[in-house]
């Protein structure tokens, strides 16, 4: 989730840049929250990735 | 991967059916109930996303230059959150299978009860962090 800050940083930053690069430049303004659910870190966009979600979610 | 990702099966046990649906229609309403609206930015799949973000109940937003890669994607999106008069948003990729109610409720939680100075709040599952990292 993200607040009207993160959302100009985002919008202020060059075209050129990545949502990993604003994040990174303002770790020290946000919260990393630990959680219990490993579909936060999960993606399909390899077919590998894709098959990895089934064994790990079941 | 031969068809569009937001499209794969899910839950992959149910299958696309009516009794399942899709990675992109899990998410919507897995999210809908947390957030005044959901928006879905598409570029060039816009027409093969359209029926699933109308059929539930989600906007779409064309991306003009997808191209761009997917920060322009997400730009896109944040432009429309602020023109709709909103000042905050979720943010997920349409290739990830949304995190289960208990976790959004703690994201939520997290976000209103934030310290000043917290601009944002990301998950992370086991030291690995959520989006956008």
């Amino acid at each position: 989730m993200i607040g009207r800050e993160m959302i100009e940083a985002f919008l202020t930053a060059p075209e050129t840049a990545n949502a990993r690069e604003i994040e990174h430049a303002n770790q020290n303004r946000i919260l990393y929250l630990p959680v219990n659910d490993p579909q936060v870190i999960m993606n399909a966009d390899t077919p590998q990735g894709y098959a990895s979600l089934e064994s790990k979610t079941g | 991967m031969g068809r569009d990702k937001a499209l794969l099966p899910w839950p992959k046990d149910a299958g696309a059916t009516s009794a399942g649906g899709t990675i992109l229609s899990f998410a919507i309403k897995s999210l809908s109930p947390y957030c005044d609206f959901v928006m879905v930015v598409a570029g060039k799949n816009e027409d093969a996303l359209r029926p699933v973000v109308y059929g539930c109940g989600a906007s779409l937003i064309r991306n003009p230059m997808p191209e761009h890669g997917q920060f322009s994607s997400l730009q896109t999106g944040l432009w429309e959150v602020l023109n709709r008069g909103r000042d905050s948003a979720m943010v997920t990729l349409v290739d990830r299978p949304a995190p289960h109610a208990e976790t959004l409720d703690e994201l939520v939680k997290a976000f209103w009860t934030r310290s000043y100075g917290i601009w944002a709040i990301i998950p992370e599952y086991q030291g690995i962090m959520g989006i956008p990292s």
